[in-house]
């Protein structure tokens, strides 16, 4: 590990120990207190996936080069409501047109982040149209615990009505809707969806010399900084509980199925011989 | 037989035979004037100037009657092309849906009459003497319990082209002043087998009903098959869903008593003007609910209806068949309801049937692992009708969530030509790559089809902006090449 993630470490450390002080300290919280108390909750996201609650969600890269990302990010939401759900199926809808752009989700990848492939299927659709269609049959069925669809979406095709289909359709068969929208812009669209997310891939920390690059830790597919949109009121707590300029930083553990702060917790093995900080590096 | 076009007065068509030009068929105005048959375009010409004339086209000819085979299928299912011109029927059994036998060859003939074809059609205990009695005879309908006197009565009447003989055991026959069948019938069989062929006697056997021709049919006849009759055509989406609904619910009860569930269906829709439509949905497991069976093929037909399903003047015949079947065991019905999510391998398979249906059976897959090193052999997308995949086994080696279809190739700069790499290009983008694990050595199948693949080095690799590659060099420097190349294989 690199001084810049020791460092980053003690830093997350000083701001988990300031929030749980402020939050045994004073019991009646102002909302005003609550995005500092928010923001280092990691279990935020929660009240989406309870049981048998049907829902609609969004998610949008911030980049168009995000999208896998966020496709990744989609996947994650959709095995943590799985984790809710025993039995359930998970359907993945894939258009063509991403399919090419950032290749057909890989299985043996699939199986290495928990996803059970007896209980899987995957749809390849031609058109945005096929893809709302399948994903709107795939909701009501009562096999489904989760559907992602990934696609590139128009807003002309994709609008108030469209989703509140989606939505009444997860209502009905109690399943989580995520819709991966790609190459598309957030803000030109309107939907009923009761989450909206928007994802972008996590930087590696920058090494403290150029020529000196750590090794990519197994977690690296499962970080991410996420930025809620747009929330239906008193999902994910009281009313301006989340800042939508504001960007996070959150993981998934696949082990143990939750999304959890991005602290790093398994490291890499440091090399017993090194010293934490090179005596010469510490004015760099 | 064919296809009248605008009405001229005489109309013939040719092609080419040995350098000239020769008449292949002519119709009846041409035929009035003299017109025949091998006759050369330049006699016909001059015989009759204002000959309208068309290049012959076997293959379309052969086409037309293909597509006519499949028309009579609403006659019975076992219906085969009789190749150049005609198309045989096995209507045993199913004569008297159509109200006896002549009635049936009345209703042929004028529907095709209708469709623009001038046709006669034959009833006889043996194909090739319902062949004949079309071509050579004013007689339409032999009864099958004839007996052989009767038989040989009618077909000694015969021209001896009616055997189809071609060439010299033709041109023997009439050179021994044989005119008739009756002659070849009157004399015994060892001379004429060895001065005409044993082809003779066949065929001349096979006239006489001694022996009978199979009818092979174009599409083997299904066990279950359900249909209905209009007397006008339907048109609307809704009328057709409808019967397929009523098709489905005549269906079922046959597919219970036989103790079967349908694995594959197929509606076939006849069209007023001769054209057929058919529609195919599968299942995933044996079915025999009318209920889900026909929601597949409602499924199926909007899908195909918004591509536009022609329905001109509309069908008027629609038959559900249930062409491949899998034996299924009666299931307990329950008083209670059952508990959510306990029949959900059930409700599963009922979702990925309709997506399929819609979507096409081959778009909604299921991923099933392989035996092999290879990344992109490792897994085998099969579509979910061919049932649930066998467990993966666990895997210590980090993979992509994702996978390029075919690998793209990408310019790679690397510190050595055996080192990790530094920065690549891909999609015209220059990516630095600040993190990164590897390398991981896939050699390909050395006991394989192409032994002398190359080994690739797979890295995990993540740039500035944090997005996460796939990488692979393909070849070991020196050993295998000397230039080796770079691709990016997935993404995560």
């Amino acid at each position: 590990m690199s001084q810049g993630g020791v460092s980053e470490r003690i830093l997350f450390l000083r701001r988990r120990i300031a929030a749980i002080e402020a939050r045994g300290g004073a019991a009646r919280e102002s909302l005003l207190d609550c995005p500092r108390h928010c923001e280092e909750r990691e279990d935020f996201l929660d009240p989406l996936f309870a049981a048998g609650r049907g829902s609609l969600s969004e998610v949008f890269p911030a980049r168009p080069p995000d999208a896998p990302a966020a496709a990744a990010f989609a996947l994650a939401m959709a095995l943590r409501a799985r984790a809710a759900r025993a039995g359930g199926a998970l359907v993945l809808i894939v258009e063509d047109m991403s399919a090419r752009e950032f290749g057909l989700p890989y299985g043996r990848g699939l199986a290495g982040a928990g996803v059970d492939l007896s209980r899987f299927a995957l749809v390849r659709v031609r058109r945005p149209r096929e893809a709302l269609w399948a994903m709107e049959e795939a909701l009501k069925s009562p096999a489904c615990a989760a559907v992602v669809a990934e696609t590139f979406l128009a807003p002309r095709l994709y609008d108030l009505a469209a989703s509140r289909r989606l939505l009444l359709a997860a209502r009905r068969g109690g399943a989580l809707g995520v819709l991966a929208a790609q190459g598309a812009e957030a803000a030109r669209f309107s939907s009923a969806a009761e989450l909206r997310v928007e994802i972008a891939a996590r930087p590696a920390p920058s090494p403290a010399l150029p020529s000196a690059r750590p090794p990519l830790s197994s977690m690296a597919p499962f970080l991410w900084r996420l930025r809620v949109l747009k929330a239906r009121a008193g999902l994910l707590g009281a009313l301006g509980a989340f800042d939508p300029a504001q960007w996070r930083d959150i993981a998934f553990d696949p082990d143990r199925v939750a999304f959890r702060h991005a602290f790093p917790e398994r490291l890499p093995a440091e090399a017993p011989d090194r010293p934490l900080i090179a005596p010469s590096r510490r004015q760099a | 037989m064919r296809r009248r076009g605008g009405k001229p007065e005489a109309f013939a068509l040719y092609a080419r035979v040995k350098g000239a030009e020769r008449l292949t068929a002519v119709d009846a105005g041409a035929q009035k004037r003299g017109l025949a048959p091998g006759m050369a375009v330049a006699d016909a010409r001059a015989r009759f100037p204002a000959l309208a004339l068309a290049e012959a086209d076997p293959r379309a000819d052969a086409a037309l009657v293909e597509g006519l085979a499949d028309w009579s299928r609403r006659f019975t299912p076992l219906a085969a092309p009789d190749p150049p011109d005609g198309v045989l029927l096995d209507v045993t059994g199913a004569a008297h849906l159509f109200g006896g036998e002549a009635a049936l060859l009345d209703d042929i003939e004028n529907r095709l009459r209708r469709l623009g074809f001038s046709a006669r059609a034959a009833i006889a205990p043996g194909p090739a003497l319902a062949r004949a009695l079309a071509r050579f005879s004013n007689i339409r309908n032999v009864a099958s319990e004839a007996g052989q006197e009767e038989l040989d009565c009618l077909v000694a009447a015969f021209p001896i082209e009616a055997l189809e003989l071609e060439g010299e055991a033709l041109a023997g026959m009439r050179r021994a002043g044989l005119r008739r069948l009756g002659d070849l019938l009157a004399r015994p069989r060892g001379p004429l087998a060895a001065r005409f062929g044993k082809e003779a006697l066949t065929r001349l056997d096979a006239l006489t009903c001694r022996t009978r021709d199979p009818i092979t049919p174009r599409f083997e006849a299904p066990a279950f098959i359900a249909e209905r009759r209009f007397p006008d055509g339907l048109t609307r989406q809704a009328d057709l869903e409808t019967t397929l609904e009523r098709l489905c619910a005549d269906l079922c009860p046959m597919l219970e008593r036989a103790g079967v569930g349908a694995r594959r269906l197929e509606a076939v829709f006849y069209r007023v003007d001769g054209a057929v439509k058919r529609i195919a949905a599968g299942t995933s497991r044996p079915l025999r609910e009318p209920a889900r069976l026909a929601a597949l093929l409602v499924e199926r037909l909007s899908a195909v209806a918004e591509e536009g399903l022609d329905t001109g003047y509309g069908f008027d015949v629609l038959r559900l068949s249930a062409t491949e079947v899998e034996s299924a065991g009666a299931a307990q019905t329950n008083l209670a309801p059952p508990p959510r999510g306990a029949h959900d391998d059930a409700d599963l398979g009922d979702l990925l049937d309709r997506l399929g249906a819609r979507l096409g059976l081959r778009r909604v897959l299921r991923l099933h692992p392989e035996a092999a090193h290879l990344p992109e052999f490792a897994v085998a997308a099969i579509p979910a009708a061919f049932g649930p995949p066998a467990p993966f086994p666990a895997q210590e080696a980090m993979r992509p969530l994702r996978l390029f279809e075919r690998p793209e190739p990408i310019e790679a700069i690397a510190l050595f030509p055996d080192g990790p790499p530094l920065k690549f290009r891909w999609r015209r983008v220059l990516r630095e790559i600040v993190a990164f694990e590897g390398p991981e050595r896939i050699a390909p199948p050395w006991w394989g089809d192409a032994p002398d693949g190359l080994t690739r080095d797979y890295f995990h690799a993540q740039d500035r902006d944090g997005q996460l590659f796939w990488l692979f060099r393909e070849g070991l420097y020196g050993r295998e090449t000397d230039r080796p190349r770079w691709f990016v294989h997935g993404l995560s």
